[in-house]
């Protein structure tokens, strides 16, 4: 044995090195994480630790544009709702929410489920790698692969790499040191990594937000302050929206059905909300839109879920209420926030009056 | 693959196991072979087929060269293999720029000549494994070595992996007698493969990345900044050039000794260099040995007097910029650069004979004065290459020669770029001072393993890993 360690005694003073500089890492480890949260991760926890009665789910459109605190003391089902959380996740599509649903709210499943749904979320061409990363067990990927063969490899990979980073501390927790850092030497020298910086306040404030406030609106200072008119004004908008390119539709829907049925099974409520997006990009994008609103409307109609069409000349919406071409501001959230109120008041049935879509309605009258 | 990729961090390991599993030398060498064929078509599949043909014909030519009975059918093999090599290199890099020539005369001429392109794919790392096969057929031609008789081992020689894309260009002198013996890694290989691997990682993603936005930000519109953010730029392309160069060879070198070989270092502090000859024996040290073998020598060297001394060296130096790639911005700094060598064969073959040039040559100041006039030389010339037109690369000389850039230009100097470039200087100065070459491998094991964890984790914490390719890929 001595023999040995005498050979690779470097190679292993190297790995004792890695070795305590992972225990320091991991004893900071909250630290870390509050310059860098992994907003899946800690969206899914805090809804977890929460609990509520009302969940909004959905993408990056839902996580700014629903506050869920104008959603409390909303009556369902002859009692008020009492507490309401915004579980939506930047950049998932339905796969990641419907994955979001099954591990953050199956302990303690809410009564009504609000998707803001998009045309981005039904999109088959685009993949969030934080899915198989931080939400996925095995099963979900076994699932995937089934489901989706062309992208087994992706998801696998992905799978397998969010898996390793959890073994190498240093590794998981780089960016949030890496942030931690360059503030410690702002203040040293102020002005010496701005961008670092401002990345860091921005995660600290959403850090914080998850943390002290119990409904997971975690609203980003960009969107929130943000007007879509004065960005088009200072031509700072690029009509170019990546997440609706090469637009299919297929299997994110069948990960929307997945979500039914587990809603079923436990006796939750479904709504789904078509979410407002800019004139810009219904028009940049009209095609797509067409064919998302005809396949959601047909799969509605199908599982008989109540569809809200959120559409922004129903809410009045203009380009100042806008922080982008397909998120809210403030402005736009509270009047998202109202509106959606004042249609779920009054529980499913005054609802389901209003907005079965056509085609389950149709069939209905015929039967 | 390339070093700095995920599947790369697969690849080695799988081949590392694979090939020290094996129990022979033949089924270890095959191993590593098929290995390297799938790194290099992991990029391109089809593309192997050029180094399939360009080995068969060089392995071809060496036995031919060898059992030819005359002078001149010996030759004449030789100028096959030249010119296969030549042709497919000429081919692939050169064909599209002389079209686009042909046409810009056509049309100075008055003709309407039509908007052709050839949209030609360079395949990885032909400037390399060329040289690397006519370096051999001719070594074989000059009775250096002998042709190798195994088609699998000469294939191994090109195609060896850890070397095939951007060099070090490999000897078949230096690396054909290494494959005699069955290959064993020493405990001494091991360390120091960990060295180079963790050192070339370090210069690419921590350092050259960690420059590159600046430099790219800063030559892409050169008239947007002032002389100090031009001069800082073109410091920090140099910086980042060598970087990133030194850094593949690094890791190349690094992965060769964890596989039992060794092959040549490829840079040695070259921006610590007294003169342009003294800069040209650090920087991409195995094409400067392979352009005075092959071809500087062949010209005659330095045997025909100044005049003609001088010629060979501003060819050689020329098609060395040529070999760069066909832009004139390479032609240009080849012909800088061999403009450079020639200046200071004269001026030293001047002072030589003087007293007070000899005086001056031992007084202390001489060497801190040498290496900054060396490393501006070296600078005016790293311009040429990094601009993108006339007009700014006129600018960013001017800066350079004390100039304070365009009416109303800003400065832009984030300071990031200082403390790399820092280190870099602060590796050439450890470097420098050490009596080996490699200066680091003499320390003490516990604190040469301190600055590997170190390094490490300042790679994992702060390495940039955002450009797969290297700048050496496009030659």
């Amino acid at each position: 044995m001595r023999g040995v360690w005498r050979r690779y005694r470097l190679v292993g003073l190297v790995l004792i090195g890695l070795a305590a500089v992972d225990l320091v890492v991991v004893a900071s480890r909250d630290l870390w994480r509050r310059y860098h949260p992994s907003d899946y991760v800690e969206r899914v926890d805090a809804c977890r630790r929460h609990g509520c009665e009302l969940a909004v789910i959905g993408g990056s459109v839902a996580e700014e544009g629903i506050d869920p605190s104008a959603l409390v003391g909303l009556h369902w089902r002859g009692a008020p709702v009492r507490s309401a959380y915004n579980l939506g996740l930047e950049g998932a599509t339905s796969a990641e929410v419907w994955h979001a649903v099954r591990h953050g709210l199956d302990a303690h499943p809410p009564a009504v489920l609000v998707y803001g749904i998009s045309a981005s979320d039904l999109n088959d061409s685009r993949r969030e790698p934080k899915g198989p990363r931080v939400l996925m067990d095995l099963r979900d990927v076994v699932e995937w692969m089934r489901a989706r063969p062309s992208s087994a490899e992706w998801v696998v990979r992905h799978f397998l790499e969010g898996r390793m980073s959890t073994v190498w501390q240093l590794y998981r927790h780089r960016e949030g040191i890496r942030l931690w850092s360059a503030v410690q030497l702002d203040r040293l020298w102020p002005g010496l990594f701005p961008e670092a910086v401002r990345d860091a306040q921005v995660n600290l404030a959403v850090a914080s937000a998850l943390i002290d406030r119990p409904d997971g609106f975690t609203s980003r200072p960009w969107f929130r302050n943000g007007r879509l008119d004065h960005r088009k004004t200072a031509g700072g908008v690029d009509p170019r929206f990546p997440f609706l390119e090469h637009y299919r539709l297929g299997e994110n829907l069948a990960y929307l059905g997945r979500l039914l049925d587990w809603a079923h099974q436990r006796d939750i409520s479904v709504l789904l909300v078509d979410m407002p997006v800019s004139a810009d990009l219904e028009r940049n994008y009209g095609d797509a839109f067409a064919r998302y609103r005809q396949a959601l409307r047909a799969f509605a109609g199908e599982r008989r879920v109540p569809l809200l069409d959120a559409h922004r000349l129903r809410l009045e919406l203009s380009d100042a209420d806008f922080g982008d071409l397909v998120h809210l501001n403030a402005q736009g959230s509270a009047r998202m926030s109202e509106w959606l109120r004042g249609q779920l008041d009054g529980g499913p049935a005054a609802v389901r009056a209003q907005h079965v879509p056509r085609t389950a309605a149709r069939r209905e009258g015929d039967a | 693959v390339s070093f700095v990729t995920q599947a790369f961090f697969l690849f080695l390991p799988i081949v590392l196991l694979g090939y020290h599993a094996l129990p022979t030398r033949w089924a270890r060498y095959r191993f590593l072979l098929v290995a390297s064929w799938v790194f290099y078509m992991w990029w391109q599949p089809w593309l192997i087929t050029v180094i399939l043909f360009t080995t068969l014909v060089d392995y071809t030519v060496a036995l031919r060269i060898e059992r030819a009975a005359t002078q001149p059918a010996r030759r004449a093999w030789l100028w096959l293999s030249i010119a296969t090599n030549l042709g497919f290199l000429g081919f692939f890099k050169y064909s599209d720029a002389l079209l686009q020539g042909g046409l810009w005369v056509a049309r100075a001429g008055g003709w309407s000549a039509p908007d052709w392109t050839l949209h030609i794919l360079l395949p990885l790392g032909i400037s390399f494994h060329t040289f690397q096969g006519m370096g051999y057929t001719i070594d074989v031609y000059r009775g250096r070595i002998a042709a190798v008789r195994s088609l699998p081992d000469f294939a191994l020689f090109i195609a060896f992996f850890p070397q095939l894309v951007a060099g070090p260009i490999v000897r078949a002198g230096e690396f054909l007698p290494q494959m005699v013996v069955p290959p064993t890694v020493t405990v001494r290989q091991i360390e120091e493969g960990l060295h180079f691997l963790i050192l070339g990682f370090f210069k690419k993603a921590f350092l050259a990345d960690g420059l590159a936005p600046f430099v790219d930000t800063v030559f892409a519109h050169p008239e947007l900044y002032d002389g100090a953010t031009h001069r800082w730029a073109v410091i920090a392309y140099m910086a980042q050039v060598y970087c990133d160069f030194a850094g593949y060879s690094d890791i190349a070198v690094g992965c060769a000794k964890w596989l039992g070989f060794e092959l040549p270092l490829n840079f040695r502090f070259p921006f610590a260099a007294l003169s342009p000859a003294d800069f040209w024996r650090r920087w991409h040290i195995t094409l400067s040995m392979w352009l005075r073998d092959y071809v500087y020598l062949p010209l005659g060297g330095n045997r025909g007097g100044m005049a003609r001394t001088s010629l060979n060296l501003l060819v050689t130096m020329t098609l060395c910029g040529i070999w760069h790639g066909p832009s004139w911005n390479y032609v240009l700094w080849g012909f800088y650069n061999g403009m450079l060598l020639v200046a200071h064969r004269i001026y030293d073959r001047v002072l030589r004979r003087v007293a007070w040039g000899d005086r001056l040559r031992g007084s202390a100041v001489y060497a801190p004065v040498a290496l900054a006039a060396t490393f501006a030389l070296v600078a005016l010339g790293f311009a040429i290459v990094r601009s993108h037109t006339w007009a700014g690369w006129l600018l960013v000389e001017q800066s350079l020669l004390g100039g304070a850039g365009a009416v109303g230009a800003q400065r832009w100097i984030p300071a990031s770029i200082p403390i790399l470039l820092s280190l870099v200087a602060a590796g050439h100065a450890f470097g420098e001072l050490g009596v080996r070459r490699v200066r680091m491998l003499e320390l003490a094991p516990p604190l040469r393993a301190g600055i590997y964890a170190t390094a490490l984790v300042v790679l994992v914490l702060y390495g940039t890993w955002s450009q797969p390719t290297f700048i050496y890929f496009q030659f």
